[in-house]
């Protein structure tokens, strides 16, 4: 009898709940805030480690971003630089030397000061440090480093010694991922100091218990003030339906990656706020101009796509049509608008090109989805329907992310889809990463994933990240980018929103282009 | 006894070790490279070179294998690549949360399960047979992903009786790993509860699909035994139905349903990754998943390999079981 009383309920209470009826709020009533303020943050994975130093992954530098401090940092929802543990900094007129003066009476968590000793201790680890654990030194300086050694002067006054100019130095060096340790923390803490970090940062680490929660707790020493919030726990939720629930429910506050299907839903909760803000990030068709020698087949496979049809179709709004390699937030943009859709052109470019009756291509897709790429596989089949109308037929395929990958970087395929997250607002960090010709590698795997070789654009890149001033280094980002125009490497599709939700009642949070979630300035309205 | 139980202990051995063969030689075979997934598409080639150099995959597969017995002959089963913290500590952590759940998916299943199928075989044809019959369908169709989503949606949004997920909310200190246990040691009552209820929903989640399996294979086997002879002469002889079942006919009807439920719980201890993702329970399935996805070599295969060794001893027990049940599997 009892059984079937419980039976009854549940059943009762599950057409409840598909009816949307919600028994403990009134209908659309935000759940109250925590009564303690602390933030809870729903995150779609754990962090790997908390030794920013040691990290090349979004979801840990999110949670490290809070606990460290870095010699510059960008300013809040902008990409321009400015003074962070280094009150202020000269360069040498060669731009081979770079002079950070300290801010005064800067402290770690652990009461160590935070002087010029320990901050060219942090540099030095990574420079002489193993290339596999110090992944993001090597993938930002190069291997052999760029950065040839850091010294500290006296007690306030850090210099950094390049090997040779480098123009993203400065957006480098705010990167979150050389944030700086507590020397005496790391050397107490030896190997497992990726699970008991020591920053200067706005929250102090508390408690990792591994794919459960990361707790951070307010640090009242910080140079910029205590933070409003006294208490912060990232939540692993890899589930993002589940993710959505607990944010409607105020079981976590704020939630990362939400489903773009969901977001209009969202947006119409009142019990929730969806933010976003314009990415670091391009999507992109890419070709493989090895195997697709001729110019004019590249230009045919670009105006025989509407792109702009694709992005409002399959990108639910949360992106805009991508028009070259450079996403708004960044500075040098050359934007004439995405390429117009001609299929006559296409069809006329291809016939010129020894193809009058078309062409047979594979296209990979992606096998996991990024903001940049939301349904990689409907918008393969997209784009096979639209190259079928000139004439190209198209195989799709896919393969797991490691291999997928691993082989789109050595170029094994003919189209591909795939996307660019920039590491901060540099063109250098897009184009010269992308389109060098030094970045091509069969063998192993390289960032120009395209095989493209065009040596003027070699030679305007590589002097652009020699000079310093902005006016001097823009003309040659833009004519670099005619050049593609041109030559037509790929097809740019979109320039991805990134998105989050978080209760009603917290202010002062806004997502940074990076990525970054800022924290130190977010506050629950009373 | 000693001595059969010492023989079983031993044949494991070769078994083991032929799975970290195929497991390693398969891991090896599959395309895809761990320095490229762990730096990514930006990072330069020679950084690839230096970090496979650096994990020693640029070695010969027979040497590397070599390296791993060797490890493993000294209970080391290396770092992970990814979190670069020693094997033993992620399954030290991952498997007591497996084997939790597990035990109390298969104790909702069993103590469910088995009632159900008696009560369906003993009124054959009637409403509580249907019920068996249909929760069988349910339970071994049903997705599990979305029983899931569902409960959390009834009981944890809407009714709010119980968690999301995760495996506790109250702190207290962890010994050995099984929450149930550590929050009874605390002498926490609160803890206790908060763990337990976090149990609740994943258990009843994954137990949705032994449980139909016990139901279904109780109430055949129970009807096979009712239609021999045996059960027949009992009832002649003048035992009721209830004596006759319960003594005669309940024991051996029992010997495939103790087989069904060791072959199901050895499953569940590899980890069930679905109902872990939807409750973020840290089990040994996600654990392994998430490795074979980021290449990381040394995860997977003491993963897999505790996985394996769990399963061949739930077997074991099984066995044993047998021995204590029917007396003639004792002479064999």
């Amino acid at each position: 009898m009892r059984r079937r009383g419980f039976l009854g309920l549940s059943l009762a209470a599950l057409v409840g709940a598909s009816c949307g009826a919600r028994p403990d709020t009134p209908a659309g009533a935000a759940p109250a805030p925590p009564a303690d303020g602390t933030l809870i943050v729903g995150k779609a994975d754990d962090p790997v480690g908390l030794d920013p130093a040691a990290l090349t992954d979004l979801e840990s530098i999110q949670v490290t971003e809070s606990l460290f401090d870095t010699l510059v940092r960008f300013g809040d929802g902008t990409l321009d630089v400015e003074p962070a543990l280094a009150e202020s900094w000269t360069s040498s007129a060669d731009g081979r030397t770079w002079t950070f003066r300290l801010r005064e009476g800067v402290r770690f968590h652990d009461g160590e000061p935070c002087d010029a000793g320990a901050v060219a201790w942090n540099y030095a680890r990574q420079i002489g440090g193993d290339p596999g654990r110090f992944a993001y030194w090597g993938i930002i300086w190069g291997t052999p480093s760029k950065v040839t050694s850091v010294q500290a002067v006296d007690r306030r006054t850090v210099r950094v010694h390049l090997r040779e100019p480098f123009a993203p130095f400065l957006d480098s060096m705010a990167l979150s991922y050389f944030g700086v340790s507590s020397p005496a923390a790391v050397q107490r803490s030896g190997d497992d100091y990726f699970k008991h970090p020591v920053g200067t940062g706005p929250f102090r680490f508390a408690e990792w218990v591994p794919q459960e929660r990361v707790v951070l707790e307010r640090f009242d020493g910080h140079w910029g003030g205590a933070p409003p919030l006294g208490r912060v726990v990232f939540r692993p939720i890899p589930d993002a339906n589940s993710r959505q629930m607990q944010l409607r429910a105020g079981a976590v506050h704020l939630v990362t990656q939400v489903i773009l299907e969901t977001v209009e839903d969202l947006q119409r909760d009142p019990s929730v706020r969806v933010v976003s803000e314009p990415g670091m990030n391009v999507g992109f068709l890419a070709f493989n101009n090895r195997r697709l020698e001729d110019r004019r087949v590249r230009q045919a496979l670009r105006c025989a796509v509407d792109m702009p049809a694709l992005v409002d179709g399959l990108f639910r709004s949360m992106a805009r049509p991508a028009s070259g390699p450079l996403p708004p937030p960044v500075w040098g943009r050359l934007d004439r608008g995405p390429e117009p859709y001609d299929p006559e052109r296409a069809r006329r470019l291809l016939a010129e090109a020894g193809h009058p009756d078309g062409l047979s291509l594979d296209l990979w897709y992606m096998s996991v989805s990024r903001p940049y790429m939301p349904e990689p596989r409907a918008i393969g089949e997209a784009l096979q329907a639209m190259l079928a109308e000139v004439g190209v037929t198209v195989d799709l395929q896919t393969s797991d992310w490691s291999q997928y990958l691993d082989s789109t970087a050595r170029g094994e395929y003919d189209l591909c889809l795939l996307g660019w997250v920039g590491d901060h607002g540099d063109p250098d960090n897009y184009l010269f990463t992308l389109f060098d010709s030094q970045n091509i590698d069969t063998e192993v795997g390289g960032s120009n994933l395209f095989l493209y070789r065009n040596a003027e654009v070699d030679g305007l890149l590589r002097r652009a990240r020699t000079l310093l001033p902005r006016a001097e280094r823009e003309p040659l980002y833009l004519r670099a980018q005619e050049i593609l125009l041109e030559d037509a490497p790929w097809a740019p599709m979109a320039y991805a929103d990134q998105v989050a939700a978080h209760h009603p009642a917290l202010e002062g949070f806004r997502l940074h282009p990076t990525g970054m979630l800022r924290l130190a300035r977010a506050r629950w309205r009373r | 006894m000693t001595g059969y139980l010492l023989r079983r202990l031993l044949q494991l051995v070769p078994v083991l070790l032929g799975i970290s063969v195929v497991a390693f030689l398969f891991l090896h075979a599959l395309p895809g490279d761990p320095a490229r997934t762990m730096l990514g598409p930006r990072a330069p080639a020679a950084q690839v070179e230096a970090l496979r150099h650096d994990l020693g995959l640029d070695r010969p597969l027979p040497a590397q294998f070599a390296d791993f017995l060797g490890r493993l002959a000294q209970g080391d089963l290396g770092r992970s690549i990814r979190r670069r913290e020693p094997v033993t500590a992620e399954l030290a952590r991952t498997f007591p949360a497996t084997l939790e759940l597990a035990a109390a998916a298969m104790v909702v299943a069993l103590a469910v399960g088995v009632p159900l199928g008696i009560a369906a075989a003993l009124r054959r044809g009637s409403w509580i047979d249907a019920l068996c019959t249909g929760l069988s369908l349910v339970g071994t169709s049903i997705p599990i992903f979305w029983l899931g989503l569902m409960l959390v949606l009834v009981f944890a949004s809407e009714l709010r009786w119980l968690p999301f997920g995760g495996r506790a909310e109250v702190p207290f200190p962890v010994l050995t790993g099984f929450y149930t246990i550590d929050s009874l040691l605390s002498g926490n009552p609160v803890a206790v509860v908060d763990v337990w209820a976090h149990l609740v929903l994943p258990a009843v989640t994954l137990s949705s699909v032994p449980l139909a399996i016990v139901a279904r294979m109780t109430r055949s086997s129970l009807l096979e035994t009712l239609g021999q002879d045996y059960v027949r002469t009992a009832l002649a002889k003048g035992l009721t139905p209830r004596q006759a079942v319960l003594r005669h006919a309940f024991r051996n009807a029992l010997l495939p349903v103790v087989t069904v439920t060791g072959l199901e719980f050895g499953y569940l201890l590899g980890g069930a990754v679905l109902t872990e993702t939807v409750f973020q329970w840290p089990g040994l399935g996600r654990l392994i998943v998430e490795a074979v996805f980021a290449r990381d070599y040394p995860v997977v295969q003491g993963g897999v390999l505790v996985a394996a060794a769990a399963f061949a001893l739930v077997n074991l027990v099984v066995d044993l079981l047998y021995g204590v049940l029917d007396p003639r599997a004792r002479d064999e």
